[in-house]
C-alpha cells in the first residue's frame, strides 16, 4: 500500500514538473509526460526573441516607400497616433525621407536597406511583415502589450503563458529566460506571470545596463570555496532528510528537498551552457564578440543559442535601456539609428547563420522587432520620428514561417497597415500556433474566469506560414 | 485504499493542493475541452453525461459515476479511452494518443482533483445570473446570526467557534485531531499575531495570547496583511515608473489603525472618504486625508495618451480594488458588457465609475506624463509661519527678476550679469524651500454627477448616461449629494451592518490570514464562480458577532487564536476529508517571504524594530515627478535591516528573497499570498550574501556568548526553530561543526542550515 502510494506521488510530481525548478525528476517517463499540453502537433519547439526596444523605423529599414523621398520636406496632414490619443485629430506634419538606401536583396527581392547591411544578407531566410499594428501610443501600454497583450492590466507575459503550456524540455533550466531585461517600461510585469504561479514567470539574466559578460542566473554560485559549500549543503539536507522523516508522506517536505537537490545540479549545468568560452573562435567571431560594438549584443545571441540547445521554450534577447526613451526611440536624431544597428546587425545575423547551420532553425522561430514603428514625418519639424503603433514591420524566421516572404502592406507613406494587417494579438496568436497551442484554449482560471493571452481577440495568420 | 492515501499525501498542504489543481489546469481542463466537451457539455449531453463541471462526472451520464476518484479501473472514463471495447470506445473518432490516455489515468489516479465543483455550467456557462436571482445568491443574502449548534462531544469545545466546527464534524462522523504541542503552539502564535518568532519562554497560553494581540508587532502583521489586499506599493510600476515618495503615510495610517483597533467601518469610511469627514483636529484631519492614498496607489500608466482613456482606466482600477478587497466582487468585468456569471449590470459598474469620474485622482488630464495630487498636510502654526516666510521671499525675488527682465532686452538672460544672478538667486531660494509634508491623496471634482455607459467599454463610445449608484443586487441604491462626487455615501453604504458582504468577506479574511485557508476558500471571490464557504453558520455568526463587537478586528483575532479549533496540531486529514474542510487538524503552513526575512534578522540579532516612518533611501529629497527619481528605484540597494513591512516597495524592483518567496503581486489586491517550492528559493538560501552574512553575525554573536558547544546549539535552534534539536539533529549539527575549518566557519554552517531547513520554513 504505501509503495503504490509512494509511486504515485513520485508520478504525480513529475507530471508537475513543468517550471524551472519544480520538482522534476529523472527518467524517460517522467519527462514523456511532463511534455506539453500541445493541442495539435507543433511545427516549432522554442522561440528566440530579438527584442528591439524603443521602436524601430520601418520605413528607414524594411518597408521601401519612393514616396517619401519624392515628397520630402511638404506639410501634410496625417493622422498622428499621438496627437489622435490627446486631442482626437491628427496633425500636419513634415514628410521625411528614409536616411538610408533601400535594396532588394537575395533571390526573394525582399527589401532592406543600408542600415542592416548584415542582415540584409538573410532576407532569403526571413518572413517580412510589414502590416503589423498594435495597441499603446507610448512605451510603457505599448510595451506591455507586446508583452501581456494588456496595456494596463495585470496579465502574464507570453513567456510565462507558453512555460505554462509547454513547460521545459529541460530539466535543470527554465522555460522562459530574458537576457538583459530593461526596468523601465512595464520592467519585470514585461516577463512576470501575474495570476499564473510563479514558476512560470521568466527568469532574468543579467539585466539592462550590465555587461552582457558579467550576466549569468542569480545565486548560482556559492561564496564559499568548493569544499566547504559541499559541507554545507551536506548539512543541510541532512538536516532536512531528518526533519522530513517526522512527516512521513507529506509531499510538501519532499518538496523542499527536492528542490535542494535540483539546485545542487544546477550549480554545475547551469554555468555550463552559460559559458562562452568552450565555443570556438570562428563561431564567437560570426556574432560580431570581440569587437568592441557587436560584443555585447553578441555575447547575449550566442547565449541565446545555447539556452536554445539545452531546452529552453522561450529566450527573450533584450536590446534597450532603462531610460524613458529606450535605444532605438529616434525622436530628436534618426542618425542615431545607425549606432543601434551596428550594434545589434552583426550578432543577428550570426544567430540566424549559426541556428541554420546547426538545422535549428527548422524548429526555432526567431522574432525580431519593437513594440510599435516610426512615424513616415518628422517629429516637430525635427529630425527624428515619432512613436507609430498604427503601422511597422518585424521580421519572423524559421519554425514553419514563409522565408523570403514579404506579408501585407502599409499605405504609400508607410504609416498606417492597409492590407494583410497583423495585430499584435495576431502574431501572438500565430506564434502559439506553431508551438501547437491554440490561443484560445490556453486559458487560465482567475478570479472566476478563464483568462487568456489574446484575451477575445486574435487570429493565426495562416499566410505567413509554410503549409 | 492507497487512493485516499494519495489524496491525503496530494492535498495536506495549500501547495499540493494548488499543484493538484495545477494539473487539471495545464493538463487536464484541455484535454477535456479538446476531446469530450463538444459532446458531453451544455450544448450537447450524449449519453446524459456531462464532462464541463466535477458535478457532471460525479453523478455521471447513463451508465453511472464516470470516474470513481483513485482507482483506474474502476473509472467508465478511462475504461472508454482506452479503447478496448467496440461498443464503449470514446471519443468516437479516433482514440486519444497514448500520452493523452496516461494523463488521463494519472488524474484519476491522484484523486481526479476538479476545481470546476463550484461552477456548475447550469448556472454559470448557461447565462449569467439576473439581477432578481441574484438576491437569492448566498454572497447577497443579509448576514443573519444563527444559533450555535448543540454538539454530543460537550467536553471539547472551548469556544462557540468550536462548537460549529465540531458539529460539522459530528454530521460527517469525523472527530477532532489532537491538540498542538505548546513549542509548536507558541510558535505558530508569534508568527501569526506578530509575524516575529518567539523570544522568551511561555508562559500561560491565553495571557501570552494577550500580550501578543495588545502589542505594537502584532499591528504591524496584521498592517502586511492589508497592505497586500489594497496592493500597496511605493512607486507604480507598469509604463514610466514613479516614485510614490509619501505612500509610507498611508503605510503609517494602516499601523496606526491596527494599533487602535480602529473599527472597520470607520476604517473603510477614512479610506474612500477621509477628505470628505469632519474632523475636530488637525491630527484627524491629517490621518483622514492620508488614508485616500488608497485610491491613488494603483499601478497607474502615468504616461497613457489618451487622458480620458487614463482617467478610465484609473476609476475602472478603483472599482476594481473596491469590488475585490471589500466585496469579494470581480466588478471590473462589467466594464465592457454585463458580468457573465455574476448579477452585476454594465449599468451597476457605470453607476459605481459616476462616483469616481466625480472624484479628481490626477493633478489634470493634460500633462504629457500626469501626476498624482499631492495635498499640503496640515501643520503647526509655527511650521506653517516658516513655510508662509520663505514663500514671501521667493514671491519677492520673483518680482526683482521680472522687473529687471523688464528693463532690459530681448535676451538678456544669458548677456546680463545683474539679471543673470537675480535669476540664479531665485533658484537657490526655490531649492531651499522647507520640505512642505504633502499627501498622497484625491479630491472631489468640481462637477460631480452621473457619467455614461461605455459601449463595449470604450471610453469614447458614450451610451446612455446613468446617475450615481451601487449594485442594483444589493438593494435600493443611497441618494447621492449634487455637491459631493459621493464617496463617502458609497463608503457608508459599504460599511454598513445591512451589507451583505462587508464584514461577512473580511471575517473570512482574518480567518484566512489567521489559519491559512479561508471558510469561503476563494477570499477575493464571494461570486457565483467562487468557493461555497465550508462552515456557513460559522461564517455568519462570525460575522454577525463582529458587527456586534463594533466592526473590532482585534476580538475577531482573539476569538479564532483562542479556540480549540485553532490550537490543533497541524498534520494529515482523515481520508474522508483530504483537504482538511472540515478543520480536523491546523492547517500545515510555510512562512511567507516577510516572516522568512523577519525571522533570518532575529536570529542574527540584526533586526531593527522601529515602527512606522519612511524607509527609502534618497526618496525624500526628489521630485516624484522627476525622472531622476526612477534611478532610486532602479538602482536601489535594499540593505535596511527593517521589517519587511518597510522594505521598499517598488513596483519594478523588488528585494530578491520576496521575489523567490512568493511576495504578493502589488499590482492588484491579494488576500492570500501564493506557495510555490521551487529551485531558486533553495540557491538563494545557499549561496546569497543576504543570508551568509546573517548566518556570519549570528555565529559571531553566539560566539561571544560563554558556554560551550552544546548550549550554543541548544540557543541557536531555540531563536530558530523555537525549540531545542532533536537528538539525531544534535549529532548532524556537531558533525558538520566538527567537518568545518575553523568554529567561526561551522557555525555559519549551522546557521545556513538552520535558516534553510524545513521546521524553520514550516508551521506546525
Amino acid at each position: 500500500m504505501i509503495d503504490s502510494a509512494f509511486l504515485s506521488r513520485r508520478a504525480a510530481l513529475a507530471r508537475m514538473a513543468c517550471g524551472f525548478g519544480s520538482l522534476a525528476l529523472a527518467g524517460v517517463h517522467a519527462r514523456a509526460a511532463a511534455s506539453s499540453l500541445a493541442h495539435h502537433p507543433a511545427r516549432a519547439k522554442r522561440i528566440i526573441f530579438l527584442f528591439m526596444q524603443g521602436g524601430v523605423s520601418q520605413v528607414d529599414s524594411l518597408d521601401c516607400k519612393p514616396l517619401l523621398t519624392e515628397r520630402d520636406g511638404q506639410m501634410l496632414n496625417f493622422d498622428d497616433a499621438r496627437s489622435i490619443a490627446k486631442t482626437g485629430k491628427g496633425a500636419d506634419q513634415r514628410v521625411m525621407k528614409p536616411l538610408w538606401e533601400m535594396k532588394q536583396r537575395g533571390q526573394s527581392g525582399l527589401w532592406c536597406s543600408e542600415l542592416f547591411p548584415h542582415m540584409a544578407r538573410h532576407m532569403d531566410d526571413v518572413c517580412v511583415i510589414r502590416s503589423m499594428h498594435t495597441e499603446g501610443v507610448a512605451h510603457g501600454p505599448a510595451t506591455l502589450f507586446l508583452h501581456t497583450g494588456s496595456t494596463n492590466f495585470i496579465r502574464p507575459s507570453m513567456g510565462a503563458w507558453i512555460s505554462y503550456g509547454l513547460g521545459s524540455e529541460s530539466e535543470n533550466l527554465p522555460a522562459f529566460v530574458t537576457i538583459s531585461p530593461a526596468l523601465g517600461n512595464g520592467g519585470p510585469r514585461n516577463y512576470g506571470s501575474a495570476f499564473l504561479p510563479a514558476k512560470y514567470q521568466g527568469t532574468p539574466i543579467g539585466r539592462s545596463g550590465q555587461a552582457a559578460k558579467e550576466a549569468g542566473f542569480r545565486y548560482l554560485k556559492s561564496p564559499l570555496s568548493t569544499e566547504a559549500s559541499r559541507r554545507q549543503f551536506d548539512l543541510l539536507s541532512t538536516l532536512n532528510a531528518e526533519q522530513s522523516r517526522t512527516r512521513p508522506g507529506d509531499t510538501a517536505m519532499e518538496a523542499v528537498v527536492e528542490s535542494y537537490e535540483l539546485a545542487w545540479r544546477m550549480q554545475s549545468t547551469a554555468p555550463q551552457v552559460m559559458n562562452l568560452d568552450s565555443e570556438p573562435e570562428h563561431v564567437k567571431a560570426l556574432y560580431g564578440i570581440g569587437e568592441k560594438e557587436t560584443d555585447n549584443y553578441g555575447r547575449q545571441c550566442l547565449m541565446a543559442r545555447r539556452l536554445a540547445e539545452s531546452g529552453v521554450r522561450f529566450i527573450q534577447v533584450n536590446y534597450g535601456d532603462n531610460s524613458n526613451n529606450p535605444a532605438w526611440d529616434q525622436h530628436s536624431n534618426l542618425p542615431k539609428h545607425a549606432d543601434h544597428a551596428r550594434a545589434v546587425d552583426k550578432p543577428v545575423a550570426g544567430l540566424l547563420a549559426d541556428l541554420k547551420q546547426r538545422g535549428l532553425l527548422d524548429d526555432t522561430i526567431v522574432w525580431w522587432g519593437g513594440e510599435f514603428g516610426r512615424t513616415p514625418y518628422a517629429e516637430k519639424n525635427g529630425t527624428g520620428r515619432d512613436h507609430n503603433p498604427g503601422g511597422f514591420s518585424i521580421w519572423v524566421a524559421g519554425g514553419g514561417f514563409k522565408a523570403g516572404h514579404a506579408h501585407g502592406e502599409t499605405d504609400e507613406w508607410g504609416h498606417r497597415a492597409i492590407a494583410g494587417k497583423v495585430h499584435m494579438h495576431d502574431l501572438h496568436a500565430t506564434l502559439l500556433h506553431q508551438l501547437g497551442l491554440n490561443h484560445e484554449r490556453l486559458t487560465w482560471r482567475h478570479d472566476g474566469r478563464d483568462y487568456r493571452l489574446t484575451d477575445v481577440h486574435g487570429r493565426p495568420v495562416r499566410a505567413l506560414l509554410d503549409v | 485504499m492507497h487512493r485516499s492515501l494519495f489524496c491525503l499525501l496530494l492535498t495536506l498542504s495549500p501547495l499540493t493542493a494548488g499543484e493538484g489543481e495545477a494539473f487539471f489546469e495545464s493538463k487536464i481542463r484541455p484535454l477535456l475541452i479538446e476531446h469530450c466537451i463538444e459532446c458531453h457539455g451544455e450544448k450537447k449531453t450524449k449519453g446524459g453525461l456531462r464532462l464541463d463541471s466535477r458535478g457532471g462526472w460525479e453523478t455521471g451520464g447513463d451508465s453511472g459515476p464516470a470516474i470513481t476518484p483513485g482507482d483506474t479501473e474502476a473509472s467508465l472514463l478511462v475504461k472508454a479511452v482506452r479503447y478496448r471495447h467496440d461498443d464503449f470506445a470514446m471519443p468516437p473518432e479516433r482514440k486519444l494518443p497514448d500520452a493523452h490516455i496516461a494523463l488521463l489515468e494519472e488524474w484519476v489516479r491522484m484523486g481526479a482533483p476538479d476545481p470546476r465543483s463550484e461552477a456548475p455550467s447550469k448556472t454559470a456557462a448557461a447565462k449569467p445570473m439576473s439581477v432578481e436571482e441574484g438576491k437569492n445568491f448566498r454572497s447577497w443574502q443579509p448576514v443573519r446570526k444563527p444559533p450555535v449548534p448543540a454538539v454530543q462531544n460537550t467536553a471539547w469545545p472551548r469556544s462557540d467557534i468550536d462548537r460549529f466546527v465540531l458539529a460539522e464534524m459530528e454530521r460527517r462522523n469525523l472527530r477532532p485531531g489532537p491538540d498542538a504541542y505548546e513549542q509548536a503552539l507558541v510558535r505558530r502564535l508569534h508568527f501569526t499575531i506578530t509575524g516575529l518568532p518567539p523570544e522568551k519562554e511561555a508562559g500561560d497560553i491565553l495571557r501570552l495570547i494577550d500580550e501578543l494581540i495588545a502589542s505594537p508587532q502584532h499591528a504591524e502583521r496584521m498592517a502586511g496583511h492589508w497592505l497586500d489586499l489594497t496592493r500597496f506599493a511605493e512607486s507604480s510600476g507598469g509604463g514610466r515608473t514613479l516614485l510614490f515618495k509619501d505612500a509610507w503615510r498611508y503605510r503609517d495610517w494602516v499601523i496606526g489603525a491596527f494599533r487602535e483597533n480602529r473599527p472597520l467601518d470607520r476604517m473603510i469610511r477614512e479610506l474612500l472618504a477621509g477628505d470628505l469627514l469632519p474632523a475636530d483636529s488637525t491630527e484627524k484631519r491629517e490621518q483622514q486625508l492620508t488614508a485616500t492614498a488608497f485610491l491613488a496607489l494603483g499601478p497607474t500608466n502615468y504616461e497613457e495618451q489618451d487622458k480620458q482613456q487614463l482617467r478610465f482606466d484609473i476609476i475602472d482600477e478603483q472599482i476594481d480594488t473596491i469590488g475585490k478587497a471589500f466585496m469579494g466582487q470581480t466588478l471590473g468585468c462589467a466594464r465592457c458588457h454585463d458580468h457573465k456569471f455574476d448579477p452585476i449590470t454594465q449599468r451597476d459598474y457605470y453607476a459605481l465609475a459616476g462616483i469616481f469620474a466625480s472624484t479628481r485622482t490626477l493633478h489634470n488630464y493634460t500633462d504629457n506624463v500626469a501626476r498624482w495630487i499631492e495635498t499640503p498636510l496640515p501643520v503647526g502654526e509655527e511650521v506653517d509661519q516658516r513655510f508662509a516666510a520663505h514663500d514671501v521671499l521667493i514671491t519677492t525675488q520673483s518680482k526683482a527678476v521680472e522687473e529687471l527682465r523688464s528693463q532690459k532686452p530681448d535676451g538678456a538672460e544669458k548677456t546680463d550679469p545683474e539679471l543673470k544672478e537675480a535669476i540664479k538667486k531665485l533658484a537657490q531660494l526655490k531649492k531651499a524651500a522647507p520640505p512642505r509634508p504633502v499627501a498622497m491623496s484625491i479630491a472631489d471634482d468640481k462637477k460631480p454627477g452621473g457619467t455614461e455607459i461605455r459601449v463595449r467599454g470604450l471610453v469614447h463610445q458614450k451610451g446612455a448616461p446613468v446617475p450615481r449608484g451601487t449594485p442594483a443586487v444589493a438593494g435600493p441604491s443611497p441618494e447621492f449629494p449634487d455637491n459631493q462626487s459621493g464617496r463617502l455615501q458609497l463608503a457608508e453604504w459599504l460599511a454598513s451592518t445591512s451589507h451583505p458582504l462587508t464584514a461577512r468577506v473580511y471575517v473570512n479574511r482574518v480567518w484566512c490570514w489567521l489559519t491559512g485557508e479561508g471558510l469561503v476558500r476563494s477570499v477575493d471571490n464571494f461570486g457565483v464562480t467562487g468557493d461555497a464557504p465550508t462552515h456557513p453558520e460559522l461564517l455568519d455568526w462570525l460575522a454577525a458577532r463582529f458587527m456586534e463587537e463594533g466592526w473590532s478586528t482585534r476580538w475577531l483575532v482573539r476569538e479564532i487564536v483562542i479556540s480549540r479549533t485553532w490550537q490543533l496540531a497541524a498534520g494529515a486529514p482523515p481520508a474522508e476529508d483530504p483537504d482538511n474542510r472540515m478543520l480536523t487538524r491546523a492547517h500545515r503552513r510555510r512562512l511567507d517571504a516577510s516572516q522568512i526575512r523577519d525571522a533570518i534578522l532575529a536570529a542574527a540579532g540584526t533586526l531593527d524594530r522601529q515602527i512606522g516612518g519612511p524607509n527609502i533611501e534618497g526618496a525624500g529629497v526628489i521630485d516624484a515627478n522627476d525622472t531622476s527619481s526612477q534611478n532610486v528605484e532602479y538602482g536601489y540597494v535594499f540593505k535596511d535591516t527593517r521589517r519587511s513591512l518597510y522594505t521598499p516597495a517598488f513596483r519594478n524592483r523588488r528585494h530578491e528573497l520576496f521575489e523567490v518567496f512568493d511576495f504578493a503581486d502589488i499590482n492588484a489586491p491579494a488576500g492570500r499570498r501564493n506557495v510555490s517550492t521551487v529551485a531558486p528559493q533553495a540557491l538563494y538560501l545557499l549561496n546569497s550574501p543576504f543570508i551568509h552574512e546573517q548566518a556570519r553575525i549570528a555565529a559571531t554573536r553566539l560566539l561571544a556568548e560563554p558556554g560551550d558547544d552544546s548550549a550554543r546549539l541548544d540557543h541557536a535552534c531555540r531563536i530558530t526553530l523555537g525549540r531545542l534539536p532533536a537528538a539525531s539533529e544534535r549529532e548532524s549539527l556537531t558533525r558538520g561543526l566538527a567537518a568545518a575549518e575553523s568554529p567561526q566557519e561551522g557555525w555559519i554552517h549551522v546557521f545556513t542550515a538552520l535558516f534553510g531547513c524545513i521546521d524553520f520554513r514550516y508551521l506546525d
